[in-house]
């Protein structure tokens, strides 16, 4: 057995199958210290993931499906304003960039340029300015994000 | 759980997807009853944030709804929503995500919520956190492998790839996981 064989079976052998192929599998594992370090890995990460505690769902959340079922249609959801928040974030950061690559921002013209854009975007910006002191923070934020992604 | 809930555990979802298409009022809630916990659970090991979870198995349960006239009894219907599951939270994924890392930062950086958008953390956040290196498809196969306890057959019925690819994906996503997950040290078993 080689070491891409070794990979192939290595759940197989986890899960106590490999009837045939199992003296293969244990005498590679003896004769390659990689393939039983990687062996080694699987165990640990499994036992880990198999402790990791599992979130439920908050209580709220049938009522708010009962409610948009009986709406015939999805109540606006938190997934889809966080969405348009990024959007939002994304549309002002390129107008606040244009601006700032000619002079300094002020408050007073920053909220000229907000002006231009969607509500949305309004409400997004300004929620984040004041958190990072000034607009020139609060653009390199987010657009550290959107370069990382 | 209801009572009536946790009889349906061991019985026949096929019976609550008939009762539910000829009207009865219950039976689509005790689907949710019965399911409600994994698929958020599945969905938030996807997104990765608690709030983008909750409403994406708001959407999926208003979507299976809708879809499930035209269910065709053809494979279980646990195997149907966790595909649909899935499919939704991986579509969703890389956009959740990249909201959530911006909210990550700057709850990171001590300036509290922009938008109220998340509220508290699970206690397994080394896990959750390193579950985020992964791709979205990466992480699903994980997830329901590890935290729905499926069988390789199930996750590639599920996922609609073949059992070989199940286990690529899962080789990949330890050797992926393992310098991320070295460090975890978890508490004696009880």
């Amino acid at each position: 057995m080689n070491c891409q064989a070794f990979s192939d079976h290595v759940f197989d052998y986890l899960r106590g199958g490999l009837r045939g192929e199992r003296s293969h599998f244990d005498a590679h594992r003896g004769s390659c210290p990689a393939c039983a370090a990687r062996l080694e890995g699987i165990r640990e990460n499994e036992r880990i993931l198999s402790r990791a505690r599992v979130p439920t769902a908050p209580p709220e959340l049938w009522p708010r499906i009962a409610a948009a079922l009986a709406e015939g249609r999805p109540i606006p959801s938190r997934a889809l304003r966080a969405a348009s928040f990024l959007a939002a974030a994304a549309a002002l950061l390129l107008a606040v960039t244009l601006f700032a690559t000619s002079r300094p921002a002020r408050s007073s013209e920053l909220n000229l340029i907000v002006q231009e854009v969607g509500p949305e975007s309004q409400r997004a910006f300004r929620s984040l300015v004041p958190k990072y002191d000034d607009v020139d923070a609060a653009t390199a934020m987010v657009d550290t994000v959107l370069r990382n992604d | 759980m209801s009572e009536r809930a946790e009889s349906a555990m061991g019985g026949d979802d096929a019976d609550l997807v008939r009762k539910h298409l000829s009207g009865d009022p219950d039976a689509f809630r005790l689907l949710y009853e019965k399911y409600g916990d994994k698929v958020f659970a599945s969905a938030y090991r996807i997104v990765g944030e608690y709030h983008a979870a909750a409403d994406l198995v708001q959407e999926i349960f208003v979507k299976i709804h809708g879809e499930l006239r035209a269910f065709k009894f053809e494979s279980k219907f646990s195997t149907w929503l966790f595909r649909v599951t899935v499919n939704h939270a991986l579509n969703r994924a890389s956009e959740v995500v990249r909201h959530a890392r911006i909210h990550e930062k700057i709850v990171r950086d001590g300036r509290g919520d922009p938008g109220g958008t998340r509220e508290g953390r699970p206690v397994d956040d080394e896990v959750q956190t390193a579950l985020l290196e992964l791709s979205p498809k990466l992480r699903s196969v994980i997830s329901l492998r590890y935290l729905e306890g499926l069988s390789y057959e199930e996750i590639a019925e599920i996922l609609e790839i073949s059992i070989g690819t199940v286990k690529s994906r899962l080789f990949l996503a330890h050797e992926t996981l393992r310098p991320l997950l070295k460090n975890v040290t978890l508490e004696p078993e009880p």
